[in-house]
C-alpha cells in the first residue's frame, strides 16, 4: 500500500509536489547584494523606504508569476522564447544585457565573501581568489549539487532579524506608517538607495531563474495554481525578511546616527539578538548567502547564454564537449572577482552599486517580458490579464522614472 | 554558400525600382528536399505573399527581380511551412547527432529554384547575422538527417512512418524529451509508433514521463500503453494527476488494472517496485531439448530461465547460455546449482548486493508462501541507480 499511500497523500497535499521555485529563488534573492543594501537602506533612512519594499512585494510576485507562468505553457527558457520570438540581433542585445547586470550581481556576492571572511581578519587579496578557485572545482567536479541543500537551510539564518528588530524595540508605528505611506526626497543618495532596493529584489538573475526551474520540472499546466501560489508565498516571505532587516537596522543603527562601511558595522544589528556573537553571526550567514549566490549565479548565466546560442551546455558535457558553456563560466568567476580585487573600492559601494546598475538593467528585459506574456499564440489561453500588465508597467515606470531622477540628481543639486 | 540571412530584408528589382522588401519565405515540396514557393512581403502595413516563380534571383548581384511590374499579391495566411517563422533560431533534431541544435541559419541552393540544403548551427550563423564577418568555423547539418518540429503545418507534412525519430535508440530519443519545449515534445511523441514512444517514455526521467502521460490524447495513450510493460506503467501511473490515474486504469482492463495496483503496494525500491513481471519460467523436469525447442519458438529470448516445481515453487535458474552444448535429454533441475532470491519487501541494498556478489543478471523475487512472482534484471538495478544519483543531484 506505500506507494499508493504515498499516491493519495499528494492527491491531498498537491503543494508537496511542485512547492520549492518560488520560494528558492525567493530566498536566493536575498543574497549578498540583498542584505547590505537593506541594511544600508535601514541604517541610513530608517524605516523611509519600507513604502518601496512593500510595493516592490507586489510587483516581485507578479513578475515571478509571468515567468513562472511562461515557463509552464511554453516548456521553455526566458532567454530561448526570446531567442525563437526576436531573433539574433535581440537575444544578443539581452544576453549583453543579463552578462553586464550578473557580472555586477556576481562581483557583488564575492565582496560579500570578502566582506564576511575580513571580519575574521582574512584580505580580500586572498579570499576572493580563494572562493574562485574553491566554486569553480566544487561546480566542475559535481559536489556542489549535494552542498546547496545545506546553503538553503543554512539560508534560514535570516529569520534572527526577526528576532533580533523584535528585541530592539523599534518604533512599530512609524514602521508600519512608512510601510504603507509613501516618502519621497529627491536627494542622490535617496534616490540609489530606494532603485538599489527595487534592483535587489527583482533581478533579471531571477527572473531568468524562476523560469528555467520551471522549466526544468517539467511543471504543467494543472500545476499552475499550485505554482502561482509558491510564487505568491515565496515573495511574500522574501520581503517579510527584508523588512526585518531594514527594521532592525533602523533601530540599531539610524536611531544612534551610525552609518555602515563595512560588515562589522552591518552586524551591529543583530546585537540585540546576539549580543557579542552578533559579527560571528553575521559574518557566517553573510559568507554562506555569498558563496551560495557567487556559485549559482555564473553557472545559471553560462546555462542561459550558452543555450541561447545554442551551444552544448550543462555539467553533464565534458570540458570538451562543452567548451564555451566552461569558459563563460570560468570567464565569470575571474571578471566578478577582478572586479571586486582590482578597483580598490570598499566593498560596501560594490555590493550596493551592483544592487542599482541590476535595477536599471531590468527595464529592457521587462519590456520583453511584457512583449512575450502577452503573446496569445504563443501562451494559448495563458496570457496575462489587465491586472498583471498594469502592475508589470507600473513597475516599469517606476523604475524609469526613478532611474531618470537619479542621473538627474547627479549633475543637479537639489 | 547562400545562406537565409543574406536574403532576407533585400528588396525586389524591377528595373532600378524596389518595388517591396522580402521578410520571410515559404517552403513547399517534397520534405527531403524543399524549396522555396513563396516570398513574404510587407505593403502598406500588410503582409503578403508573391509566388516564387514570379521573380528571379541573381546570386552573383545577391538581386531578386520581378518578371513583371505588377507583382501578383496573396494573402498570406497560417497553413505554409515558413522559414523565419517556424525554422529560423528553433530547435531542431539532428539525427545523426542524436541531439538537439538550434537553427542559427539556414543554407540554401540555387538549383533553378532556391532549394534549403542544410543548416548552421555554429557560431559563424551568429555572427553573420549581427553583422560581424570576422571568420569563425562553420558548422552545418545537411537537411537530410535533420527534424523539424513545425513540419505538421503547411504541405512538407511528414508521414508519420517516414519519421526519421524512429530510427533513434529510445534512450536517445528520451534525451531529447526532457530538453524540448512542452509543444515540441507533444509533438515528437504524436509522430512516434506506439513502440518506440512506449520505450523512449520507459527511459525518460519522472517529470518527463509524467509531462508526456497527462498530455497524451486517449487513443494514443491507448496505443502506447498496450506496448509498455506492467511494471513500467506501475512506476508512470504514481506520478500522474488523479484524472490521468484512473484513465488509464480504465484503459487497461481488469487484468492489468489489478497487476498494476498490486505492484503499487511496493515502495519504489523495494524487490516488489523493481520487479518485472512477465519472465520467462519453466518446469525442473522439461528435458533441455523441449526448453531449447521453445525458446527457438519466442522472439525475444530471455536472460535467464526461472526453473519452478510442480508446486510453483523456485528452484532457481539457468542461463539461456548454459543449455547450449549440453545433453538435450538432461531434465533442466540438474543444471541448477544454487538458487538466488529475494523477498517481494527486500530493500534495494540488500538487491544490489546480491547482485553485485553473485555476478547475477537477473534475480528472482518471491512472495510469501516462496512463489516466484516477478524477477528483477540487472537493467532495473542500474537505472534504479540513476535515478538516485540524479535525485542527489538536483534539488
Amino acid at each position: 500500500m506505500l506507494r499508493r499511500f504515498k499516491y493519495q497523500l499528494i492527491r491531498i497535499a498537491p503543494i508537496l509536489l511542485v512547492i520549492g521555485p518560488g520560494i528558492i529563488s525567493g530566498s536566493v534573492d536575498n543574497d549578498a547584494g540583498g542584505i547590505t543594501t537593506y541594511s544600508v537602506a535601514g541604517a541610513q533612512f530608517g524605516t523611509t523606504l519600507l513604502w518601496v519594499l512593500f510595493l516592490t512585494t507586489f510587483s516581485l510576485a507578479v513578475t515571478q508569476e509571468v515567468g513562472a507562468r511562461l515557463g509552464i505553457a511554453t516548456g521553455k527558457g526566458l532567454a530561448a522564447l526570446i531567442r525563437e520570438k526576436f531573433g539574433v540581433r535581440w537575444t544578443t542585445f539581452i544576453m549583453i544585457v543579463l552578462l553586464i547586470a550578473n557580472l555586477g550581481t556576481i562581483a557583488a556576492e564575492f565582496a560579500g565573501i570578502a566582506a564576511a571572511l575580513q571580519i575574521v581578519g582574512m584580505s580580500k587579496f586572498i579570499s576572493v581568489p580563494l572562493a574562485a578557485v574553491i566554486i569553480f572545482l566544487l561546480v566542475t567536479k559535481g559536489s556542489f549539487k549535494r552542498l546547496e541543500k545545506i546553503f538553503l537551510v543554512a539560508s534560514a539564518f535570516y529569520i534572527v532579524y526577526v528576532i533580533s528588530a523584535y528585541l530592539a524595540h523599534p518604533n512599530w508605528t512609524n514602521a508600519f506608517k512608512d510601510l504603507v505611506i509613501p516618502t519621497f526626497s529627491a536627494n542622490k543618495a535617496y534616490l540609489l538607495t530606494l532603485i538599489a532596493v527595487i534592483g535587489t529584489t527583482i533581478t533579471p538573475w531571477g527572473q531568468f531563474f524562476i523560469q528555467d526551474y520551471v522549466v526544468d520540472k517539467k511543471l504543467s499546466k494543472e500545476d499552475m495554481k499550485i505554482e502561482r501560489g509558491d510564487v505568491f508565498f515565496g515573495s511574500f516571505i522574501t520581503n517579510i525578511i527584508s523588512f526585518f532587516i531594514i527594521v532592525a537596522c533602523a533601530a540599531t543603527l539610524y536611531t544612534h546616527g551610525r552609518v555602515i562601511q563595512d560588515a562589522a558595522d552591518a552586524a551591529v544589528a543583530l546585537q540585540p539578538f546576539a549580543g557579542h556573537f552578533a559579527t560571528i553571526l553575521f559574518g557566517l550567514g553573510l559568507f554562506n548567502a555569498s558563496i551560495f549566490g557567487a556559485a549559482l549565479v555564473p553557472i545559471s548565466t553560462s546555462y542561459v547564454i550558452t543555450e541561447a546560442f545554442g551551444f552544448e551546455s550543462g555539467l553533464d558535457h565534458g570540458f570538451s564537449e562543452a567548451p564555451e558553456f566552461y569558459g563563460l563560466f570560468a570567464f565569470l568567476l575571474i571578471i566578478g572577482g577582478l572586479l571586486v580585487v582590482l578597483p580598490f573600492l570598499p566593498l560596501l559601494t560594490i555590493l550596493f552599486v551592483s544592487q542599482a546598475v541590476n535595477a536599471i538593467l531590468l527595464l529592457p528585459i521587462f519590456i520583453f517580458l511584457l512583449l512575450l506574456s502577452n503573446d496569445s499564440k504563443l501562451l494559448n489561453g495563458y496570457s496575462n490579464g489587465k491586472f498583471v500588465n498594469t502592475i508589470l508597467l507600473v513597475t516599469m515606470f517606476a523604475l524609469a522614472i526613478a532611474s531618470i531622477a537619479y542621473f538627474i540628481s547627479i549633475f543637479v543639486t537639489f | 554558400m547562400l545562406y537565409l540571412s543574406q536574403l532576407l530584408k533585400k528588396k525586389i528589382f524591377y528595373g532600378n525600382t524596389s518595388l517591396v522588401s522580402i521578410s520571410d519565405f515559404t517552403v513547399s515540396g517534397d520534405p527531403k528536399s524543399p524549396y522555396i514557393t513563396n516570398l513574404l512581403v510587407k505593403k502598406s502595413r500588410k503582409k503578403y505573399l508573391i509566388p516564387a516563380d514570379s521573380v528571379t534571383y541573381d546570386q552573383v548581384q545577391n538581386r531578386f527581380t520581378a518578371k513583371k511590374e505588377e507583382l501578383d499579391f496573396k494573402e498570406s495566411n497560417d497553413t505554409y511551412f515558413y522559414l523565419v517563422e517556424d525554422l529560423l533560431d528553433k530547435q531542431v533534431i539532428d539525427i545523426t547527432g542524436k541531439r538537439l541544435v538550434r537553427v542559427n541559419d539556414i543554407i540554401l541552393e540555387v538549383n533553378g529554384k532556391l532549394k534549403i540544403t542544410g543548416i548552421d548551427i555554429g557560431l559563424s550563423g551568429i555572427t553573420r547575422r549581427l553583422g560581424l564577418n570576422f571568420p569563425k568555423r562553420i558548422i552545418t547539418i545537411p537537411w537530410s538527417v535533420i527534424e523539424a518540429f513545425d513540419y505538421q503545418t503547411g504541405d512538407v507534412k511528414i508521414k508519420l512512418s517516414e519519421s526519421k525519430l524512429n530510427t533513434l535508440h529510445p534512450a536517445e530519443l528520451a534525451d531529447i524529451l526532457e530538453e524540448v519545449g512542452t509543444k515540441e515534445r507533444e509533438g515528437i511523441v504524436e509522430i512516434l509508433d506506439a513502440e518506440q514512444a512506449a520505450s523512449a517514455i520507459e527511459e525518460a526521467n519522472e517529470d518527463t514521463q509524467e509531462a508526456i502521460i497527462e498530455h497524451l490524447p486517449t487513443p494514443q495513450l491507448e496505443k502506447v500503453l498496450e506496448k509498455m510493460r506492467t511494471s513500467e506503467i506501475a512506476d508512470v501511473i504514481d506520478e500522474v494527476n488523479e484524472h490521468t490515474f484512473k484513465k488509464i486504469l480504465k484503459i487497461l482492463g481488469n487484468d492489468r488494472a489489478k497487476n498494476v495496483e498490486n505492484l503499487l503496494r511496493f515502495p519504489d525500491d523495494s524487490a516488489g517496485g523493481l520487479m518485472h513481471l512477465s519472465f520467462y519460467k519453466e518446469k525442473g523436469d522439461k528435458t533441455i531439448g523441449e526448453v531449447l525447442g521453445h525458446l527457438s519458438k519466442i522472439k525475444v529470448q530471455p536472460e535467464a530461465i526461472v526453473v519452478i516445481d510442480d508446486n510453483d515453487l523456485l528452484l532457481g535458474q539457468v542461463h539461456a547460455n548454459e543449455l547450449i552444448n549440453i545433453d538435450p535429454n538432461l531434465p533442466l533441475n540438474k543444471l541448477v546449482t544454487t538458487s538466488y532470491s529475494v523477498d517481494q519487501y527486500a530493500s534495494f541494498s540488500l538487491i544490489l548486493r546480491k547482485f553485485a556478489e553473485y555476478n547475477l543478471r537477473v534475480l528472482p523475487v518471491i512472495d510469501e508462501n516462496n512463489k516466484v512472482i516477478g524477477v528483477i534484471t540487472i537493467d532495473a538495478v542500474l537505472h534504479r541507480i540513476e535515478e538516485e544519483k540524479e535525485h542527489a543531484e538536483t534539488l
